[in-house]
C-alpha cells in the first residue's frame, strides 16, 4: 500500500523491509500519523501480538532522509551514526528502541544540549540504544578479525560470514580502504546480504542465490599454509581451549580457514600438519 | 624442503616470543597501496592456548651460531634447520594479508653467520614489502643483539615496531644463560632505538605544523620515513632465573621511564632443553606471569607508581589477590569514595572499576545520580567495587565490616587458567581472576598515560649493563 495519512491507530505494529531506510520511514510515519507504534519490525520476523494491527510501510528514501537530517540537526552526526549501528541488530526491539531514542532526542529541551545525548547513560531511551550499538560494534569488530577471503578463479576475493547482526555495511569501508584495488565480496549468509567491492567503490546486494566459482589451486595451498602456521604456534604447556572459545566463539568456526580439517600432505600418512 | 615444511619449522621456533601485538601505529589507507594499520591493533585468530595471532610470526632462519641455554634453536641442538629467502617470506606475508589472516609480519631470527648478515637478510625482506609491494600493514622487527648501528637505523625506517629482547631480568642471569649476548649488545641498540624514535617524533611534529591551512584537503601521509612509529618493546623470561617480582617490576618501570618503551612482555619459562643451568621443572609459572601483567597494566593505564605495587619487604606479588585490590586493602583510609563525586583518578583506584567504567561514571553522573543499578549498567564489577564506594552517601558494603581482614576474602577470586596445560599451581585449583570481568585486558586500551618522572631510573639500567 502507499503511505496515506489516516486516523491514528492504537496498538499498531509498523512493518518495514528490513533496511535502515525502511526503519526510518516508519519513524517518519509515526510522527506524520501521530501514532506511537508498539513494534517496528522487518517483515521477515514480524509476529503479530494479540489485538495488534499492522501497517505495512513502503520505504521512501526522502522521508528516511528527513529523519536523518532531523536527528543530526538536533544532536549531531555521532548520534545518527549510533542509530545506524544500532539498526543492524537482529533483536525484535531494535526498531522500537531506535524510535524511542529519536523521539527522545527530538523532544529534548534546548537547555540540555551542552551535554552530548550519548552521555546520558542512565537514561533508558539512550541506554537501550547504546546496548544495541555495543552489540553491533562487537560483531563488526569480530568481522574485521575473522573474515577470511579466498581467491576465486574469476579473480574476485570471497568471504562467507554468519554474523548475529547485519554488520556487513559497517565493515565494507574498512576492508575497501585496506585492500585497495583488490575486488572482494563479503556474503552474509544469515541476512542474505552481500557487500560487493569492485576495486573502486562498494555496494550492498540482497539475495540468496550467489553463484560462487571455485577457488584457485594456489589459494588451496595458501589455506594449508595458514593452517600449518596456526598449528605450529600453539604451546602445549599452555593449552587452554576455554580461553580460545571465549575470544573466538565456536559459532564462527565454520567460516574460519584454520578451524577446517587439514589436507593430507605429501609424505604424510596422517591428515595433520 | 617445501614452503609448508619451512613455515612449520620457522613458526614453531618463533612461538615462544610472546609479543604479538599490531598496535600503536596508525597509518591510513592510500589509493594504489595495499594495507593500513590501526592504533588498537587487531587479533585475527587465537591459538589453542588462547593467545592472540595478529602477525605472521616467524624466524628468518633457525640456523644459529649462538648457544643460549633456554632456546630450542641453539647451535648445540640437533634439529631440522631451515631459512626463508627474503622474497619468499615477503610473498607469503602479502598472500596472508590479502586473505585477512594477519595484520602484518613479526620477524625475528637466529644468528646466521653474524648479526649483521642476519639483519641484512631481514632488511631485504622488509624492503621488498615496503618498496616493491607498497605494503602499508604492520611490521615488527626483533633486532639481533650485536647488530651495527647503521643497520639498526635502516630497519627502523622500514618497520613499525622494533624490539630487543632483554631475555633476563638481571645481567648475571643473562651471562649465565645466554653467554654470547652481552648486556651491552642488548642495551646499546635499545638506547639507539629510543633516541631515534624521539628524534623522529620531533621532526614529524615540525613537518606537520607547516600546513595548518586547508588541512582537511591535504592527504596527510608521513613524508619522511618515521623511525619505528609504533615504538619499542622488549621481553624477558620469568621463572628460569632467581630474580624477584620486585626486581622485575622495577626494571620494567625503569624501561618505561628512561627508554620510553611501549611494552615490556613477560614470558613464563617453558622448558625445552635439558640443561644444568636451568631449573628442573615441568611446570610453567603462568599465574606469576599473569600477576606481573596485572601489575604492568596498573603502571601503564592506572597511573600507579611501581613503589605502590610492590616493595622490597614483600618482593613477590600476592598470589591470592590481584595487585590493585591489594593496594586498596592496604589503603583503606582513602576509602570509601563517593562515586557521584570522586575525581577520575580516584575512581581508577577502586577495585572493580576499570578504565572504561571510570570514564562511563564521569560521563553518566553529569545527568543522573548513580546507584547500584546504574553502576552495574555502566560495566562496573559491582560485587568487588561495593566495599570501596558510597552511592549518594550510602555505604554499599553489604554488612561486611570495613577492615582489611573482613573485605579481603570477598576480593579473592580465581585466575581462570582453564583446566589444561602445565600451570605451576594446578594443585591449587582456580586462583583469582583479574580485576573483574570489566577489566580483562581490553583490546582497545586507551593511550598510555605518561608515568610520573620520580627518581631517575638510569642507575638501575646501568647496573644491568655494567658489572
Ligand atoms: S641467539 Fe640464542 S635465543 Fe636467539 S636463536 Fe640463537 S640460540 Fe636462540
Amino acid at each position: 500500500m502507499t503511505n496515506v495519512v489516516e486516523t491514528p491507530l492504537e496498538q499498531v505494529a509498523y512493518i518495514h523491509d528490513g533496511t535502515l531506510e525502511g526503519l526510518l520511514t516508519c519513524v517518519f510515519l509515526a510522527y506524520e500519523r501521530h501514532e506511537a507504534p508498539e513494534d517496528i519490525v522487518p517483515e521477515a520476523v514480524y509476529e503479530p501480538r494479540l489485538g495488534q494491527s499492522a501497517l505495512f510501510v513502503e520505504t521512501e528514501f526522502q522521508k528516511a532522509d528527513r529523519v536523518r537530517v532531523g536527528v543530526e540537526k538536533a544532536v549531531g552526526s555521532d548520534s545518527f551514526k549510533a542509530v545506524m549501528r544500532a539498526s543492524t541488530c537482529d533483536d525484535y526491539d531494535t526498531g522500537i528502541t531506535v524510535f524511542r531514542f529519536i523521539r527522545y532526542v527530538m523532544a529534548r529541551p534546548k537547555s540540555a544540549r551542552q551535554i552530548p545525548v550519548l552521555d546520558e547513560l542512565a537514561n533508558p531511551a539512550v541506554a537501550d540504544l547504546l546496548r544495541l550499538v555495543k552489540h553491533a560494534s562487537n560483531e563488526a569488530e569480530r568481522m574485521r578479525q575473522f573474515v577470511r577471503f579466498s581467491h576465486l578463479e574469476n579473480g574476485v576475493w570471497y568471504s562467507k560470514v554468519n554474523p548475529n547482526a547485519s554488520v556487513v555495511p559497517l565493515v565494507m569501508g574498512y576492508f575497501a580502504a585496506r585492500l585497495n584495488d583488490q575486488p572482494f565480496i563479503i556474503y552474509d549468509e544469515a541476512h542474505s546480504l552481500a557487500g560487493v567491492y569492485d576495486g573502486r567503490s562498494w555496494q550492498l546486494v540482497r539475495g540468496d542465490a550467489l553463484n560462487v566459482p571455485q577457488a584457485t589451486g594456489h589459494d588451496g595451498l595458501m589455506q594449508e599454509a595458514w593452517k600449518c602456521f596456526y598449528d605450529a604456534l600453539s604451546i602445549d604447556a599452555r593449552y587452554n581451549p576455554e580461553l580460545r572459545r571465549q575470544y573466538m566463539p565456536v559459532r564462527l568456526w565454520n567460516n574460519l580457514t584454520e578451524m577446517q580439517p587439514r589436507q593430507a600432505r605429501r609424505g604424510d600418512s596422517l591428515a595433520v600438519c | 624442503m617445501d614452503l609448508l615444511e619451512k613455515l612449520e619449522v620457522l613458526a614453531d621456533a618463533a612461538k615462544y616470543d610472546v609479543a604479538c601485538t599490531s598496535s600503536g601505529s596508525d597509518r591510513g589507507a592510500v589509493r594504489g597501496k595495499l594495507g593500513a594499520t590501526q592504533v588498537s591493533g587487531c587479533c585475527h585468530s587465537f591459538t589453542a592456548d588462547g593467545r592472540c595471532i595478529c602477525l605472521l610470526k616467524v624466524l628468518m632462519t633457525n640456523i644459529c651460531v649462538y648457544d643460549c641455554a633456554y632456546c630450542s634453536s641453539r647451535c648445540s641442538n640437533e634439529i631440522t634447520r631451515a631459512a626463508f629467502k627474503p622474497r619468499e617470506l615477503a610473498d607469503l606475508t602479502i598472500e596472508f594479508y590479502r586473505r585477512n589472516y594477519i595484520e602484518g609480519l613479526f620477524l625475528s631470527s637466529g644468528v646466521i653467520r653474524n648479526p649483521d648478515y642476519t639483519t641484512e637478510l631481514m632488511i631485504e625482506c622488509f624492503r621488498i614489502l615496503r618498496e616493491e609491494y607498497g605494503f602499508r600493514g604492520y611490521i615488527h622487527a626483533k633486532t639481533v643483539p650485536g647488530t651495527s648501528p647503521e643497520l639498526i637505523d635502516r630497519v627502523g625506517r622500514l618497520v613499525d615496531r622494533m624490539s630487543v629482547n632483554l631475555e633476563f631480568p638481571s645481567r648475571e642471569s643473562l651471562s649465565l644463560l645466554a653467554p654470547q649476548k652481552s648486556s651491552h649488545s642488548i642495551l646499546a641498540p635499545m638506547r639507539q632505538i629510543a633516541e631515534s624514535i624521539a628524534e623522529s617524533k620531533e621532526t614529524r611534529a615540525l613537518a606537520k605544523r607547516k600546513d595548518t591551512f586547508y588541512q582537511g584537503k591535504i592527504q596527510h601521509v608521513a613524508t619522511s620515513n618515521p623511525f619505528a612509529p609504533a615504538g619499542q618493546s622488549t621481553q624477558m623470561i620469568v621463572g628460569a632465573s632467581p630474580e624477584s617480582d620486585y626486581q622485575i617490576l622495577n626494571l620494567s618501570a625503569a624501561l618505561y621511564r628512561s627508554l620510553s618503551l611501549k611494552r615490556v612482555f613477560f614470558s613464563a619459562y617453558t622448558p625445552v632443553n635439558d640443561d644444568a643451568r636451568l631449573p628442573k621443572t615441568d611446570a610453567v609459572q603462568l599465574n606469576r606471569e599473569h600477576r606481573l601483567y596485572q601489575a604492568d597494566w596498573l603502571m601503564r593505564f592506572y597511573q600507579f607508581d611501581v613503589s605502590e605495587i610492590i616493595d622490597e619487604s614483600a618482593p613477590f606479588l600476592d598470589p591470592l589477590v590481584d595487585p590493585k585490590a591489594n593496594w586498596a586493602l592496604n589503603h583503606l583510609d582513602l576509602f570509601p569514595v563517593e562515586v557521584n563525586k570522586a575525581p577520575y583518578e580516584m575512581l581508577l583506584r577502586v577495585p572493580g572499576i576499570g578504565v572504561k567504567g571510570a570514564q562511563s561514571i564521569v560521563r553518566a553522573r553529569k545527568t543522573a545520580v548513580l546507584r547500584e543499578r546504574e553502576l552495574r549498567k555502566l560495566g562496573v564489577a559491582y560485587k568487588r567495587a561495593r566495599y570501596f564506594i558510597t552511592c549518594n552517601g550510602a555505604y554499599a558494603g553489604d554488612g561486611v565490616a570495613f577492615t582489611r581482614e573482613t573485605i579481603r576474602p570477598h576480593l579473592a577470586s580465581p585466575i581462570n587458567g582453564g583446566r589444561h596445560g602445565r600451570r605451576a599451581d594446578h594443585v591449587l585449583p582456580n586462583q583469582l581472576s583479574l580485576f573483574g570481568e570489566d577489566e580483562v585486558f581490553a583490546s582497545r586500551a586507551p593511550a598510555m598515560p605518561s608515568l610520573p618522572a620520580k627518581e631517575p631510573a638510569r642507575p638501575l639500567l646501568e647496573t644491568w649493563e655494567v658489572a
